[in-house]
């Protein structure tokens, strides 16, 4: 657990130890105050799993002035103040010309119903026209047709298993109450307000159990007397606005205390009002305590003006006091009472009404955010954990997009599983959810350029029938599954890998050392280094020295990057050379030998150390072609020398470096090249074609020439990533992924493991879309030649896979490789991603493996890049997590998908500059491994997953053990060399001295005594000196 | 000397101890008093033969660092920058190249004297040799113009010209303080495709449909 983890163990810890002070205004700020640096990978901060509570309430929302259209004469309704904004303040709200009618609930009551059983929920959430009931506001008798309508709406969703949650007032307040009183401003209508919501309880409320007395007053305050965007469309001083929510708190205050004290004995329902709220963060991550204020401000001013008098110590907050002075109102100590408390649960409504338009939203410099999980936090911490009804949620897309609203899936996704994430990780008590809407409908200021429904209505229509969308389909999906289920419940599967399997590590173009590292190896003078004079060094005339003769040590860096493959312990390294660098004309006019020399001391050393290398002749990048500049400047790939100029490089890396290589890689990603080659789709297509081309010209020269001699393997790699349909619901979608797969691997895979040509179906969609106009593509076609020459061109499969695309179908006109392919991606929120906006979906490379397999059958394949980039230069979480699962997926493959898989290399060595897809930093930064290496270390120790990770997998080879002995030797090489010389000094000495003392017992054996030992040193005679 | 005493030698052997102390201490002495400021010749780094300095020079009243700017213009910055983040490489004995880390130009000199940071390199212009001082500051002269280094405008004084030098002309390669992921931000298209503004007014407020083109991670590095 790093510090991050520590801080929200203490925060968590302070929030037990504060529980009953939990809930005092300003508790809230807890929730900006916790480390935006968590980990990315943590379980509670990824796509939560799993079921919601049992019981949790599922429900589908719509207001009245919304869908019921039902035009006054007909039906006795009485007009509302939208009636009147709509029609005479036209130039505020869009295409309004059919505002009655629109969905026309109240006449297609049971396509609603309909709609509703389609989702199965478990309540519907509806609000009631005030002037249906009652056509000038005040409550008299009621109109009988508006009455019996919601009665029938109440007694059928009952008696389908639907709960009713009824609002009262959903903004349509009767205009007669406006124009005789002014609306809100005057607190006369606090009464007329109690008066309907009364008579709503005694006619409804033995069947409703849940009330709202209103939806989202701040919007009525804010808009509707403030900004003029809703109706009443007025612009009043800052004054009037806060007199108008202080008389609406109090209308809720009052009809609550009026319900619990009349009501609630007999028909025992609960009451709140829905607030609504936007969520906002620090500017830019900086969480500093003057941010946080900020944004606890913002919340304040919008959700805290009303939450805090109804849902918290009965006044508004102190940071709205402070900043308006006397323009806002008080409230008494009587009425503060009166007025907390007044809501059975937390009714919260989180949709795009609150984030509109973004000017208005009150901001304080900080950063609007969706993030409703945070929201909900915050709630539980200001007000002392409410139960929570979320009764409105949703986002919406504009007026054209009809069935197929996949963004709005996306989005649903991502708010109903902050909703699950709160509940299972931060304990908020949310009982239920509401989608918004049911059905497209009028959208206040918007009219009907945008749609919120999960049905689709053709307002043009006479039927107007329900529609279900995708999210509708989507929403059933949720509430049937009553959440979201574990993805893969398969047992685990383990063990291991074969034994030569190999773990690799992939490194783009090796930057050559193009000198020895010291100049004291070149240099034949002798300097005399003038020290004390102008210090500088001078060479001594007429002596010449003799250097050093090269070898592989000179080259430090060498030394340096196999450090780190050593470090990893991989047994595969894989990097390119830099052709411009080895060719630099293009020809082989010019062979830089030296640079030759250096990536064959890169081979041999590595080989020393049991590293066996993988080599790569091209690897273009974004910003380096990588072609020797005389090639580019004719026009590159487009140019068909270019071709016969790669096979001549081809072969003279085969010559020189084949003995050591038998793992060749000639072009990395040729299906990547329209970043290259991208001013046309015919570019593009010719491009990848010379390139396929030259490498199989690359690879018939080593089948002829090279492989009965080196025995090596020849193939070019493809990005493949993986693709799925961003809308599983539309066959467009699906079909859309097909033709993804198709222009992004087949095109290239095809002729050389299918028949030798490009896919007939990426020819005919392309003809297709030339007759239609739409492109003016051309796939090159082979001779019966190239055919021959390219079927075939390859020994293995090689692979660099990364992430899963989402694709969308879009029909797209252009003379674009990317417009060919008609199709967008998409990026799902809810997925963990890299910081670049990589999906982590594990799964992906398993089906990318099979689609391969299924394809063309089994061949062996190499992973020879799979990689994602991790902000962190040390600790790197989303890489260690991404590994692991990835890995074990390919494990699975190889295992139960019996798929030929050779070997992974991981993508990449080290990173350039700062922290991104390296398992070392940059050399800038002395190359400092990241906590992954340690991670794949231990999986190419286990190599695999095996149940018992002690046991080794592999026997080691007779080589590998003799070679300890040797590298044992090798490493104490000078400790034994000097050992040895210290040993035979001693022998030498001893001898001495055994030979001297020798002759001295013969000299003195006449006077020796045998019966008194004498030892030979004492009886030499001290040497004095004289 | 007193063991000397004691312990009696042949007396040509004593003799050549004395020379060889008496060579040691004059050395030492030569030493300490010109001791070079380490890993500032080029003979004495063998692992780190490209450095990143910032070359930093001063007078009574300034203190300066060379900065290579954009445009190419050789100035004096008070404070270290990316634009003063020099790399250092040598080419010879003593001779370097010196490199602007952010601009990527080199540093260069005409025949004039005068400094510019090219785009291109060349032999005749940007080669300079380094003299290492007694203070541990060091001189470069144009390897080829034979003319000082120096952040002034006073062109005086070169190899063998027997004239003064030129003020502020004593550099001091200082160890980088600049967090570098400055110098090496460069324009990355896919960089923070993630965590883009939130478009609220918007239907796709995460920019979650995307027209760009498929990215590789292995063509980025």
């Amino acid at each position: 657990m790093g510090a991050p983890g520590l801080k929200a163990l203490l925060a968590s810890l302070a929030l037990a130890c504060l529980g009953t002070a939990a809930g005092y205004p300003g508790e809230g700020k807890q929730v900006w105050e916790a480390s935006p640096d968590f980990n990315p990978v943590d379980e509670n901060r990824r796509f939560a799993h799993g079921p919601f509570p049992s019981g949790f309430l599922w429900g589908a929302g719509s207001a009245a002035f919304q869908v019921e259209g039902g035009g006054e004469k007909e039906t006795g309704r009485g007009l509302s103040i939208w009636d009147h904004f709509v029609l005479h303040q036209r130039n505020r709200v869009g295409n309004t010309s059919a505002v009655v009618g629109s969905a026309d609930s109240y006449v297609h009551l049971d396509k609603d119903l309909a709609a509703l059983e389609m989702l199965a929920v478990t309540f519907y959430h509806f609000s009631i026209s005030w002037s249906r009931l009652f056509p000038d506001g005040a409550v008299g008798s009621p109109n009988e047709k508006g009455l019996r309508y919601y009665n029938r709406l109440i007694d059928t969703l009952l008696l389908r298993k639907v709960q009713p949650v009824v609002t009262l007032y959903h903004w349509d307040l009767p205009l007669t109450i406006q124009e005789k009183l002014g609306g809100w401003k005057n607190a006369a209508v606090i009464k007329l307000f109690r008066d309907y919501a009364g008579f709503c309880f005694q006619e409804f409320g033995d069947r409703v159990k849940y009330w709202i007395t209103m939806h989202n007053p701040y919007l009525v305050a804010w808009h509707g007397y403030r900004t003029g965007l809703q109706a009443p469309g007025e612009r009043r001083e800052t004054a009037s606005v806060y007199a108008v929510a202080h008389n609406l708190i109090k209308a809720h205050a009052k009809v609550w205390h009026d319900y619990n004290t009349h009501f609630r004995p007999s028909q025992n329902g609960l009451l709140s009002v829905t607030l609504g709220s936007h969520w906002i963060e620090p500017e830019k991550g900086k969480v500093t305590p003057v941010n946080i204020e900020k944004c606890q401000q913002s919340i304040d001013a919008v959700l805290g003006w009303f939450a805090q008098p109804i849902h918290g110590d009965g006044d508004y907050p102190k940071s709205l006091k402070k900043n308006l002075h006397s323009l806002l109102p008080n409230f008494t100590d009587t009425e503060k009472n009166y007025v907390k408390g007044t809501a059975d649960f937390f009714a919260l409504s989180f949709g795009p009404n609150n984030f509109k338009p973004p000017s208005s939203v009150p901001k304080m410099g900080q950063q609007v955010s969706l993030n409703l999980r945070e929201l909900l936090n915050w709630i539980k911490l200001e007000y002392d954990s409410p139960r929570i009804l979320i009764t409105e949620s949703g986002w919406f897309t504009n007026r054209n997009v009809k069935t197929e609203d996949t963004t709005v899936i996306y989005l649903m996704k991502k708010f109903i599983n902050e909703v699950l994430q709160a509940i299972k990780y931060d304990d908020v008590n949310v009982f239920g959810y509401t989608a918004w809407s049911l059905m497209d409908g009028f959208e206040w200021q918007d009219a009907y350029n945008n749609r919120r429904g999960l049905f689709y209505v053709d307002f043009n229509s006479t039927e107007k029938e329900r529609v279900p969308k995708s999210s509708a389909r989507f929403y059933q999906q949720i509430i049937q599954e009553n959440g979201f289920p574990q993805e893969d419940s398969a047992p685990a599967v383990h063990g291991n890998f074969p034994c030569d399997f190999n773990w690799g590590i992939t490194d783009s173009v090796l930057k050559a050392e193009v000198a020895p590292s010291s100049p004291q190896f070149i240099d034949h003078h002798l300097y005399i280094w003038n020290i004390t004079g102008d210090g500088t060094l001078y060479p001594v005339p007429g002596v010449k020295l003799k250097t050093r003769p090269a070898q592989c040590t000179d080259f430090v860096s060498i030394k340096k990057q196999l450090a780190l493959l050593q470090r990893v312990k991989v047994t595969h390294y894989r990097f390119a050379l830099n052709w411009s660098l080895i060719l630099p004309n293009g020809d082989l006019s010019l062979i830089n030998k030296e640079v030759l020399r250096y990536y064959r001391c890169m081979i041999s050393e590595a080989l020393k150390l049991n590293i066996t290398s993988m080599v790569t002749l091209y690897y273009p990048t974004h910003a380096h072609i990588g072609l020797p500049s005389p090639l580019r400047d004719a026009g590159g790939w487009l140019n068909q020398t270019t071709i016969w100029a790669f096979h001549d490089y081809a072969k003279l890396c085969f010559q020189e470096l084949g003995d050591l290589v038998k793992l060749w890689i000639t072009i990395n990603e040729p299906n990547r090249l329209s970043h290259s080659y991208n001013k046309s789709s015919n570019a593009t297509y010719q491009a990848a074609h010379n390139l396929l081309i030259a490498h199989a010209l690359a690879w018939r020269t080593y089948d002829e020439h090279y492989r009965p001699m080196q025995h090596g393997h020849v193939a070019l790699s493809l990005h493949a990533d993986w693709a799925e349909a961003a809308n599983p619901y539309i066959h467009s979608h699906l079909e859309a992924v097909e033709r993804f797969l198709l222009f992004e691997i087949a095109w290239l895979a095809d002729p050389i493991w299918g028949d030798g040509d490009y896919p007939t179906a990426l020819r005919e969609y392309i003809e297709s879309k030339n007759r239609k106009g739409l492109s003016n593509s051309f796939l090159p076609h082979f001779t019966s030649k190239e055919r021959a020459l390219v079927k075939g061109a390859a020994d293995f499969f090689a692979l660099n896979h990364f992430s899963t695309r989402l694709v969308v179908h879009v029909n797209k006109s252009g003379s674009r490789y990317e417009s060919d392919r008609d199709s967008n991606l998409l990026l799902d929120i809810t997925c963990l991603s890299s910081p670049s906006g990589l999906a982590v979906v594990p799964r992906g490379i398993r089906q990318v493996l099979n689609w391969i397999q299924n394809k063309y059958g089994t061949v062996a394949i190499y992973i020879t890049a799979n990689g994602v980039d991790d902000k962190s230069s040390s600790n790197d979480e989303l890489r260690k997590y991404y590994l692991e699962k990835y890995t074990y997926e390919v494990y699975k493959a190889f295992l139960l998908d019996k798929i030929n898989i050779k070997g992974y290399y991981a993508f990449t060595l080290s990173d350039r500059y700062k922290p991104q897809y390296g398992f070392f930093n940059s050399p800038l930064y002395s190359s400092k491994a990241k906590s992954s290496v340690e991670v794949y270390n231990a999986l190419i120790a286990r190599n695999g997953f095996p149940a018992d990770s002690a046991a080794p997998s592999c026997p080691l080879s007779a080589e590998k053990v003799q070679c300890t002995i040797c590298s044992f030797l090798l490493q104490k090489k000078t400790l034994i060399f000097s050992g040895f010389c210290l040993l035979s000094t001693i022998i030498l000495l001893l001898a001495v001295f055994i030979i001297h003392s020798g002759k001295k017992s013969r000299r003195n054996q006449p006077q020796a005594i045998p019966s008194q030992p004498t030892y030979s040193f004492q009886a030499c005679p001290k040497y004095m000196p004289s | 000397m007193l063991f000397l005493h004691r312990v009696s030698f042949d007396r040509p052997l004593v003799e050549g101890w004395l020379w060889i102390l008496a060579v040691l201490q004059v050395t030492c002495l030569r030493r300490a008093l010109a001791f070079p400021i380490h890993d500032t010749n080029p003979l004495f780094q063998f692992s780190d033969l490209v450095r990143l300095r910032h070359l930093y020079t001063a007078d009574e009243n300034i203190q300066l660092h060379l900065q290579i700017t954009e445009n190419g213009e050789v100035t004096g910055a008070k404070e270290q920058n990316i634009y003063s983040l020099l790399e250092m490489k040598a080419v010879k004995p003593s001779v370097l190249v010196i490199q602007g880390k952010k601009t990527l130009r080199y540093l260069c000199m005409d025949s004039m004297g005068r400094l510019f940071g090219s785009e291109v390199y060349s032999e005749t212009d940007c080669h300079f040799r380094e003299v290492p001082l007694s203070d541990g500051y060091n001189l470069y002269f144009s390897e080829k113009h034979r003319m000082p280094l120096t952040l002034s405008d006073v062109r005086t004084g070169g190899i063998g010209t027997g004239r003064a030098l030129p003020p502020l002309c004593h550099f001091l390669p200082l160890v980088n303080k600049v967090p570098v992921e400055a110098v090496y931000l460069t324009l990355d298209p896919f960089e923070g495709l993630g965590d883009s503004d939130l478009g609220e007014g918007s239907e796709d407020p995460f920019n979650m449909v995307q027209q760009t083109d498929i990215f590789s991670p292995s063509l980025v590095s």
